[in-house]
């Protein structure tokens, strides 16, 4: 049975469900380390691709522990984590940064959509990169898995009547609201509580709908031209376009 | 001979491609159960490795589906997943008696060596039946 530690005043901090999640999420990476090593033994012309595959799947697991991490301080309503005025398609654009590798070897090409200009919103920039490239690196290993959807993966943003919004967007219809729903109910008794979208457990968008959570926002499915994808709204804050 | 690789993770696919192209085998690979079922039916299998954890349809869905057909009824099958065998229960028995399991490997405790090996016994066991 999921138990949940609180702190007085009942808010969640840490889920030991998701840390589960994670414990298993991690085997993933750990494989692909092993694997990738010892296949690298058989073939000299592997070392290369081998050592790309260690390096990024080293980094993709170190990632998701400190995402996590960040969360649970989040949670914890650590003060250091204040608000500031930032520019979302900057965040996309060091998201995608970090994304960069692991989509290469998972085969994914990774876009960025951030034309347009838009006003600053008052989040914290950390904790929304880390959302961002939490999410994204789930995705970036969930699309693989799919037959007859394109290798494709958006980091974007655009105007909404609720705000801006700030996601991951593909092909796949799964990235729905009702995926999203079936899942946070799932999380607690299964092992693939986003069946029809990640062969894994998508610790990755756990993560992410942890952090934004704990920043008063919320993680939700959303359109960005023909793509489907999930994100977050964020509210823009006009008075700080003067000194930004 | 044909082996049916059904993997979702697109970098261990890459590499199990690798690591068995010199065991003079033809290796499909299908990262669904539909994809699968599609492959073996136009590559027909002597070996079929699967990961019990899929996208949609689970990897018990597929033994299920694939044992339906008279054709595919005797090939061997080696479920390799990251999901323990401890955690089927007594199922597992109930399920390798119904479907026929050649055997389960754990994915973080069977290396790419202990793989092959067993890839090795099972289709020279196969090549022994067709001789006969």
């Amino acid at each position: 049975m999921a138990r949940v530690l609180r702190l007085e005043n009942e808010t969640p901090i840490i889920s030991q469900q998701l840390l589960l999640n994670i414990a298993e999420e991690l085997k993933m990476p750990l494989l692909r380390i092993a694997r990738a090593n010892e296949s690298s033994l058989f073939d000299d012309q592997m070392n290369l691709q081998s050592s790309e595959i260690i390096r990024t799947s080293t980094d993709n697991a170190l990632k998701l522990i400190d995402n996590y991490i960040l969360g649970i301080r989040l949670a914890l309503e650590d003060a250091s984590f204040i608000k500031e005025s930032v520019s979302v398609s900057s965040v996309l654009y060091d998201a995608a940064l970090d994304l960069t590798s692991l989509a290469k070897i998972n085969g994914v090409e990774l876009e960025l959509n951030i034309a347009g200009k838009f006003a600053p919103v008052a989040v914290n920039r950390e904790a929304l990169h880390a959302a961002l490239v939490s999410l994204g690196a789930a995705l970036i290993e969930a699309i693989p898995a799919h037959e007859n959807i394109q290798m494709k993966l958006q980091l974007a943003t655009h105007r909404s009547r609720y705000g801006i919004v700030a996601g991951v967007y593909a092909q796949t219809k799964q990235l729905s609201e009702q995926t999203l729903k079936m899942g946070r109910r799932l999380q607690k008794t299964s092992r693939q509580p986003l069946l029809n979208l990640s062969h894994s457990n998508g610790a990755g968008v756990f993560v992410a709908d942890s952090i934004l959570n704990s920043m008063g926002l919320k993680l939700t499915s959303s359109r960005h031209h023909n793509l489907y994808g999930i994100g977050t709204i964020l509210e823009p804050v006009n008075q700080m376009q003067l000194i930004t | 001979m044909n082996i049916l690789i059904i993997e979702p993770d697109k970098v261990l696919s890459n590499i199990y491609i690798n690591a068995f192209k010199n065991l003079g085998l033809d290796i499909y690979i299908a990262k669904s159960a539909q994809a699968a079922l599609t492959l073996a039916d136009g590559y027909p299998p002597s070996l079929v490795i699967l990961e019990i954890q899929l996208v949609e349809h689970s990897g018990i869905e597929f033994l299920y589906e694939f044992r339906s057909y008279s054709e595919w009824k005797e090939i061997p099958i080696i479920i390799y997943s990251c999901i323990p065998v401890q955690e089927f229960n007594n199922n597992w028995q109930i399920l390798k008696q119904e479907i026929g399991i050649e055997d389960y490997l754990y994915k973080p405790k069977t290396n790419l060596k202990q793989l092959i090996k067993l890839i090795k016994e099972v289709t020279s066991k196969q090549s022994e039946t067709i001789k006969y």
